[in-house]
């Protein structure tokens, strides 16, 4: 492609390269490039330890590498952090924290808000669409902590969408769900793809993977492949990525 | 007369502790809490050393610097990642307590700081030591001192409210959305500390921890938002200083004693009634 008809549309959502991070001196990403175009849904598989939470956090600068750089956007994060909306881990949480759906849906807007704004009838407008969005307008009023795993995680979808952001980025959002939340969450994807967004997710079950996402990238501390699901989603990539942790009397089947 | 202004001192602590005392619990650092208030210790002692009144405010910073000293060594030393949050803070407070401890024996064993009162407090004494201006006695000093505390914790929690509740509830996203979470912590701390040197007249340093959990983490049981928790957690701070009190004025013993247990009794009660889902709030 050439440099001088990239507009602004053609930019990657997030483009990375030589990204290497480590804990305590022992490597956990290893010279990691990888460009994620707009408007995909792009699932991260690996096995466990294979720093797919690492990656995400290194975008959203929660992590500091010890070397390579980040775009996103084109831009650095912080300045284009407002078209960013992050979805931790659910047990990244503490669900006995006293507050409703609809207070933690909420907590999406505070970003634009800022320090000290309190959030206020727009706000509150908003928190009300992407609960309704994620079909738990019954339960905008319940306490976090009565809630199923399914119904955290579409309140925390709901939080994500009120921030109203081009790239979303999700750790693990299909781990320990029901179905109608499944249904749910692949829904709003999909409708968000529509609309041009991006979403990148977290993602470790290998047998629903190619179900979920039209493009992945395979991480174990290295990148091992990265692109379309039909390109990407063959037995030799996999078994190399996974090594021993793979099971393959299971999963065989579903991979050619 | 003096019966009252302990009774009043009493309830005006516990009140000013409940209030930090919510996030302390939603934060998860009761054990926080525990080494601040011994580490502000040294500082009183050598602000003390310094203005020689007892009740001055100065007092109330020198404390509350060397209780952020406290916080600060502990993130120094948790983030060289050698041991874990808690063993920072159980290497970092008993040093600086000792030091305060040492400074006591050495320098004031006629003056009344006695190791006793630094342990329990020592209500009586505060409730004593008036304030007076012109030959006019207003009262207790520790009256406004702890109306101050008790005026900044409550502005502190409204002008933050929504940052506290994000920070608490998840500290990844608050980063994300570009709030300093480390500001927000030091900043809290700080509260903490004021709160734990305004509370040692009448808490000591060992209690002081009862006040500033018990009655947060009893509403905890039961409350659903963070309004509604921080409102009954001073609600039972004030039951269980005023019955406390009496309980002392009974057994003739410690007041921060007497409220201790009653925290605790207050505690017991309302975690038998959830228990049986008799309450809800």
């Amino acid at each position: 492609m050439n440099s001088h008809q990239v507009t602004v549309n053609n930019l990657p959502a997030v483009e990375i390269n030589d990204l290497t991070v480590a804990y305590n001196e022992k490597p956990v990403l290893w010279d990691i490039d990888l460009s994620i175009p707009q408007g995909v849904i792009m699932g991260i598989a690996g096995p466990n330890g294979a720093g797919k939470s690492t990656l995400i956090k290194s975008i959203l600068k929660l992590v500091k590498p010890i070397a390579g750089k980040i775009k996103i956007l084109g831009e650095d994060y912080d300045k284009v952090r407002k078209r960013i909306a992050y979805v931790p881990q659910r047990s990244a949480v503490d669900w006995d924290f006293p507050a409703t759906v609809f207070d933690v849906v909420m907590m999406g807007t505070y970003g634009q808000l800022g320090w000290f704004r309190r959030p206020g009838k727009i706000q509150k407008a908003l928190a009300f669409d992407a609960i309704q969005r994620v079909g738990m307008e019954e339960y905008a009023d319940r306490q976090i902590s009565q809630l199923s795993g399914g119904q955290q995680q579409r309140t925390f979808i709901a939080r994500a969408l009120v921030q109203n952001a081009d790239v979303f980025l999700l750790d693990e959002p299909f781990a320990g769900i029901d179905a109608k939340t499944e249904k749910s969450i692949m829904q709003i994807f999909r409708e968000l793809k529509g609309e041009g967004k991006t979403i990148i997710a977290v993602h470790h079950e290998l047998i629903t993977l190619s179900d979920y996402f039209d493009m992945i990238t395979v991480l174990n501390i290295k990148i091992y492949a990265s692109g379309k699901v039909e390109d990407v989603y063959k037995k030799e990539i996999i078994y190399e990525a996974y090594g021993g942790h793979f099971n393959f009397s299971q999963n065989e089947s579903i991979l050619d | 007369m003096i019966s009252l202004m302990v009774l009043l001192i009493g309830l005006l602590t516990a009140i000013a502790c409940a209030i930090p005392g919510s996030y302390l619990v939603l934060r998860r650092m009761s054990m926080m809490s525990d080494a601040i208030s011994h580490s502000v210790l040294p500082g009183i002692i050598i602000a003390f050393l310094i203005v020689l009144d007892r009740s001055s405010p100065l007092i109330i910073i020198g404390a509350a610097l060397s209780g952020l000293l406290m916080v600060y060594l502990t993130e120094l030393i948790s983030r060289s990642k050698l041991v874990k949050t808690d063993a920072s803070i159980g290497l970092v407070f008993p040093g600086l307590f000792s030091i305060g401890v040492i400074l006591i024996s050495m320098q004031m064993s006629s003056v009344h700081f006695h190791e006793h009162s630094v342990l329990v407090g020592d209500i009586t004494l505060s409730a004593l030591n008036n304030l007076v201006i012109d030959g006019v006695d207003y009262g207790p000093k520790s009256f406004y001192i702890l109306g101050s505390v008790i005026l900044i914790n409550l502005l502190f929690i409204i002008i933050f409210f929504k940052e506290l509740n994000l920070t608490t509830f998840d500290p990844q996203l608050s980063e994300v959305l570009g709030f300093k979470n480390l500001t927000l912590h030091y900043l809290f701390m700080t509260i903490v500390s004021i709160t734990a040197v305004a509370s040692f007249d009448a808490a000591g340093s060992i209690l002081v921890i009862a006040l500033f959990i018990v009655p947060a983490a009893t509403a905890h049981l039961f409350t659903r938002t963070v309004i509604n928790m921080i409102i009954w957690a001073i609600i039972f701070a004030i039951i269980s200083s005023i019955s406390g009190f009496y309980l002392s004025i009974y057994f003739d013993a410690a007041v921060s004693g007497g409220i201790a247990v009653m925290c605790g009794v207050v505690f017991l009660i309302t975690l038998t009634l959830v228990k049986l889902k008799a309450i809800r709030a």
